[in-house]
């Protein structure tokens, strides 16, 4: 069976500068994979290619074996693709309600969508009483909850999150990878975007590091060290993590 | 450079308006070879609307701003004259003028030209509210400035014979009357575009945050080719008035204001050139097609193709037929080189080339205690940050760490809630950007920012005009720096041709032809392959010695930051958590644990 | 007091006529930041559309003649076509170009669809006499009430409820919303771009139908240029009013509107000409003093 997501060697370039050269990845059915690394290596660029925002010079993203390289975001996201970019993009006119029903108006099947809006309800109780609130009225923490509930509503076969613990709370933080970790059991997919490479250990199932627009590293959480990590991460051996790695 | 090649400089200045104006010049004797009334009054008119689609050209073309009021300095010019002009009898029949102008007859040339005077007045004034709104807010202010004039003299019974047409003007305006205003015109327009202040105004049009970050104040330079665009069409409304005998609000109402926009654009409005192929290339298509319409009875049809021509031109080559080039200066082998700017044909004696930047090499450029909130939220707390003359700093720290928010402080894009940026002991907290870069801070950027249509040369002398350098002087300082940076081979590639490791050291001798006593060299580093950060590194590490000016560097590449900076500043959450040397800050734990994150929680959680 | 009433009215209606262009461009530069100059040139077709087309001098009635509710229909019909042809011809092959090369472009259709009217009905204008009773006036008591300026007004009061309605409780009315707000995160939850542009285009050449029927009963004559003022007056509207927000674009068209009356009031007489004039020298001013209009669209922060 084919993996649900396959990157396959792309390459990016804002205009002239290039962002990403040569990324590979695959994610599994059922798995969590965080991507990380430093600033500017190209992580959000991956996830923005995916989602169809952006067009590769050169290779191909598959979803399920079929090619999805250059459609409209608007078709990716009808093959099943969701996307959280980063910095939430909420819209803050609409309601809550409104905020969430927006990823079903591609859908027809009506059951399963009051089905999966309870569900979203479940996993975010709060939302319950806010339904008629419009979505700029949010906290940050409440407004990433919001549009991962959102994400869920498209029917996806695979979520694409971009940071989305940045600017939150440690306890908002926990609460939504604690949502992940559910969704993943309710047989979920989803590929994480994260700084934190202590974070990505903690959570996902593999990782993948990037730096400088390629992938230095991956691995399963398991089998990698902080060490290992951190040499990727940020290209010398720092002090702190001596005897790190081999060179890869 | 030898003396002997100041003539050939002479024809390389004049080049574009000699050939434009030879090109118009054969067309007139033909025309009046041939002697026919129609093709001869087409070609006038021709020649006139060329005098207004340059003086369009001087504001749309160098500042890319769409203006459509123009023509409502053509009716203040037409307007003028006639009151200047006319016969006091003919006047009497249908105005009703105060004594000193109704008694008055003034000389053809200076009417027109104290009429254009008018005309550019009025543009002045309006200007300087227009000039300070951007984009698109400032077409539509152009909007109404027509229409305000437009009701004004469409009811101004007294002056202008209100909506009806105001007949007796004296008629002198001939073929070469008009030809004659025409090379006027073009000339003007040829000097204005190559002096600084053409200069600074195209870089504002190719990349407007970039131009104010060199110290270009972009209101003021907006508005001086406003004045000279609104005195050039004050002078086609003249020319059109003293043609036809007469004048009437009508003729300067949106159809005419959208054929003499159709004429630059479908020219192409970014070069003189294309002005001038879009005036004969409209006006021929004009004639012709009204000879059909007269024959066939099909009223509407030349504009109707001329409007169908404009989005053809707008969707398939906004940039018009002749997509923004002059005419190729033509190369003589090895004479090639004179085909460089004024600057570079001054002997070398350039003491505004490369010098270390004035003042006292001990002073520093300091942030005290700044804090920025947004709603609330401070995005950046009291951080202090200093860097000396002669040292390299780094300033590094996660994502959303609030970096982005401290540049845009110390280069005054934002202004702080508490706090103070001080450059050499003068406070710039308040300054706009521009103001900042005039006062010793130079900064690259992001996104790189080079002028993208402006040779490698240009995009460093508008960084040397932008500090108040002359063109020649400016020329001799982007030279230099060339030279130093070893990329002289590539001075007159236009910079959108450059690869990307090239853009980015342009970018940074951009910065430096602003001769700074500071330069934020905002990551450089991104996007470049490790062989291209070695060659970085060495350019870097090389400016506080070579221009005694001090480098603040954000950058995420650690192997950069930490090969070249003398000391690093580390914040995270908007807060400093430590500042020092390499050495130190590689040991720090507390750096990497703002990077990857709490490894207490780590361990326990592992496999999950 | 019947001077007070009339200029009430007075200043609604006109507030109205200019509420509706102004949300008809309002809601196109919304989603895809185009300035429409067109829309005033779409309100033109609508009146045409009612006469058989012909350079005679005198205009000959073909779908005015029809039924009224017909009529209205036919009108919408021609002109909610002609919006959408405008779209998917000129501007979708720009729609990534930026606003001043999309002002230009829709100037110049502009141009070209009234040169267009020329040569098929001829540059004159022409008289037309819709719906005569609509004008006359009615008494109410001791005050005589203009039938049509009330018409005008209720129409506007309905159109907008119906949008609002239409705009909160449709799925397309959702999409608009959220893609006005932020494109192509909509699109990343599944919404079609040429879809919500298309409905887009096709509710501003519902308003501008309605618009031409009211105002060629209103002024009994057609003009290739007839749309000009309105879309002039309109610009200001949305200027005042804040680019990119509905709620401004209507508000702006009534503050126009009124202070256009209030001109026509208080100017001495013999300045009561130039008072167009004053009302776009407004539009400076408040550029000026608040060039985001008077209801602020939310501005993202970015680096620079």
């Amino acid at each position: 069976m084919p993996p649900v997501l396959e990157v396959d060697d792309i390459y990016v370039s804002y205009g002239r500068i290039p962002a990403i050269r040569g990324v590979s990845l695959t994610v599994d059915e059922g798995e969590i994979v965080s991507l990380v690394g430093p600033n500017g290596a190209g992580k959000s660029t991956t996830l923005m290619t995916v989602a169809g925002a952006l067009v590769p010079t050169k290779g191909a993203v598959r979803l399920k074996g079929h090619p999805i390289t250059g459609h409209a975001p608007e078709n990716i996201a009808r093959l099943g693709v969701s996307f959280v970019p980063e910095g939430r993009h909420v819209f803050t006119q609409l309601t809550v309600e409104e905020n969430i029903r927006l990823g079903t108006d591609m859908r027809r099947d009506k059951d399963a969508i009051e089905a999966d809006f309870e569900r979203v309800l479940s996993y975010f109780p709060f939302l319950r009483e806010r339904l008629s609130t419009p979505g700029g009225k949010l906290s940050g923490g409440e407004q990433q909850q919001l549009v991962i509930g959102r994400a869920l509503m498209t029917a996806p076969k695979i979520i694409l999150v971009d940071e989305p613990s940045l600017g939150l709370g440690p306890i908002i933080v926990d609460r939504v990878y604690e949502i992940f970790h559910r969704l993943r059991e309710a047989g979920n997919t989803l590929l994480v975007v994260e700084q934190s490479t202590h974070r990505a250990l903690q959570n996902a199932d593999r990782i993948y590091v990037l730096r400088s627009g390629r992938i230095e590293l991956s691995g399963s959480s398991r089998d990698l060290t902080d060490e290992q990590l951190e040499f990727a991460y940020f290209g010398f051996d720092s002090p702190v993590g001596q005897g790190g790695g081999p060179h890869p | 450079m030898s003396r002997d090649l100041r003539p050939l400089a002479v024809a390389r200045y004049v080049w574009e308006p000699g050939t434009l104006g030879f090109g118009l010049l054969v067309l007139t004797l033909i025309v009046s070879a041939i002697g026919d009334k129609v093709i001869e009054r087409a070609v006038i008119v021709a020649l006139f609307n060329t005098v207004t689609v340059v003086g369009l050209y001087i504001f749309i073309g160098n500042s890319g701003v769409l203006a459509f009021g123009h023509l409502a300095f053509a009716m203040i010019g037409g307007y003028a004259t006639a009151w200047f002009t006319m016969s006091p009898t003919k006047k009497g029949f249908a105005l009703q003028l105060p004594t000193f102008l109704a008694e008055t007859e003034l000389p053809m040339l200076p009417a027109a030209i104290i009429s254009a005077l008018l005309a550019a007045i009025v543009t002045f004034i309006v200007g300087i509210p227009l000039m300070r709104l951007g984009g698109i807010a400032a077409s539509i202010g152009t909007f109404a400035v027509l229409m305000i004039f437009y009701t004004l003299y469409s009811n101004w019974d007294s002056w202008t014979f209100g909506a009806s047409t105001l007949v007796g003007i004296p008629i002198y305006v001939n073929l070469w009357v008009a030809l004659a205003w025409a090379a006027i015109a073009l000339l003007a327009a040829t000097v204005y575009q190559k002096s600084r202040f053409g200069l600074a105004l195209r870089a504002t049009r190719e990349n407007e945050v970039a131009a104010k970050a060199v110290g270009i104040n972009v209101p003021l330079q907006r508005l001086i080719a406003f004045v000279l665009s609104g005195f050039f069409v004050g002078l086609g409304g003249v020319l059109q008035a003293h043609y036809l005998g007469s004048i009437v609000v009508k003729a300067f109402w949106l159809g005419p204001t959208f054929i003499a926009l159709a004429m630059l654009i479908i020219g192409g409005q970014r070069s003189l050139t294309g002005a001038v192929i879009g005036v004969v290339l409209v006006s021929a298509v004009q004639e012709v097609l009204r000879q059909i319409e007269s024959i066939i009875g099909l009223f509407g049809l030349s504009q109707l193709v001329i409007a169908l021509i404009m989005l053809v031109i707008l969707i398939v080559r906004p940039n018009g037929i002749a997509m923004g080039r002059e005419i190729p200066f033509p190369s003589f082998g090895s004479l090639r080189r004179v085909a460089a700017p004024r600057g570079a044909l001054e002997p070398a004696a350039a003491e505004h080339a490369i010098v270390p930047a004035g003042g006292n090499l001990d002073e520093r450029l300091e942030a005290f205690d700044v804090t920025v909130r947004f709603g609330g939220l401070a995005a950046v707390d009291r951080v202090t940050l200093s860097v000396g003359r002669r040292e390299i700093v780094g300033l590094i720290g996660p994502n959303g760490a609030g970096k982005t928010t401290i540049v845009n402080v110390i280069t005054g894009f934002q202004k702080p809630t508490q706090g103070k940026v001080v450059i050499g002991g003068v406070d710039v907290t308040n300054l706009p950007p521009h103001a900042i870069g005039r006062k010793g801070l130079a900064r690259t950027f992001q996104a790189v920012r080079l002028y993208p249509d402006m040779p490698v040369r240009e995009n460093l002398e508008v960084a040397a005009v932008g500090v108040g350098l002359s063109r020649v002087a400016a020329g001799q300082r982007a030279a230099s720096i060339l030279d130093w940076m070893e990329f002289s081979h590539k001075a007159d590639a236009r910079a959108n041709t450059l690869p990307y490791g090239d853009e980015r050291r342009v970018g940074i001798g951009r910065a430096l032809a602003m001769a700074p006593r500071y330069v934020l060299l905002d990551e450089p580093a991104a996007g470049m392959s490790d062989a291209e950060c070695d060659e970085l590194m060495r350019l870097i590490s090389r400016i506080p010695q070579r221009f005694g000016c001090g480098v603040l560097l954000i950058e995420h590449n650690m192997r950069v930051i930490m090969g070249v900076c003398d000391r690093i500043h580390v914040i995270d959450s908007g807060r400093t958590i430590t500042e020092g040397t390499p050495q130190q800050i590689q040991r720090d734990p507390e750096v990497i644990r703002a990077y990857l994150g709490s490894k207490s929680g780590a361990a326990g959680a592992r496999g999950r | 007091m019947q001077a007070v009433v009339q200029n009430v009215i007075d200043a609604l209606s006109l507030g109205s006529l200019f509420a509706l262009t102004s949300l008809g461009i309002g809601l196109i530069f919304g989603i895809m930041r185009l300035i429409n100059f067109a829309h005033g040139d779409l309100i033109m077709i609508g009146g045409y559309a009612l006469i058989v087309p012909s350079t005679a001098v005198a205009a000959t009635m073909f779908i005015g003649e029809w039924h009224p509710g017909a009529a209205v229909a036919a009108v919408i019909f021609i002109v909610v076509v002609f919006a959408i042809a405008c779209e998917r011809l000129a501007f979708r092959p720009l729609r990534r170009a930026n606003p001043s090369v999309l002002l230009i472009t829709s100037f110049t259709l502009s141009f070209f669809l009234q040169n267009a009217v020329i040569m098929i009905y001829g540059g004159r204008p022409k008289g037309v006499d819709l719906w005569p009773l609509l004008v006359e006036p009615f008494m109410l008591g001791d005050i005589r009430l203009p039938r049509l300026q009330l018409v005008l007004i209720g129409a506007t009061a309905l159109l907008l409820l119906l949008l609002v309605l239409f705009l909160r409780r449709t799925a397309i009315g959702r999409q608009m919303r959220a893609a006005s707000e932020d494109f192509l995160m909509a699109r990343f939850l599944g919404v079609r771009a040429n879809r919500v542009i298309a409905a887009a285009f096709a509710i501003s050449g519902l308003l501008a139908a309605v618009i031409s029927l009211l105002f060629v009963v209103q002024n009994g004559v057609l003009k290739f240029d007839m749309g000009v003022p309105l879309v002039l007056a309109a610009f200001v509207g949305t200027v005042v009013g804040g680019m990119g927000s509905l709620v401004g674009a209507v508000i702006g068209g009534f503050v126009v509107g009124i202070a256009s009356v209030f001109f026509q009031v208080v100017l001495p007489l013999d300045m009561r000409l130039n008072r167009d004039a004053w009302v776009y020298g407004l539009i400076l001013v408040i550029l000026l003093l608040r060039p985001g209009g008077l209801v602020k669209v939310k501005a993202v922060q970015e680096r620079i």
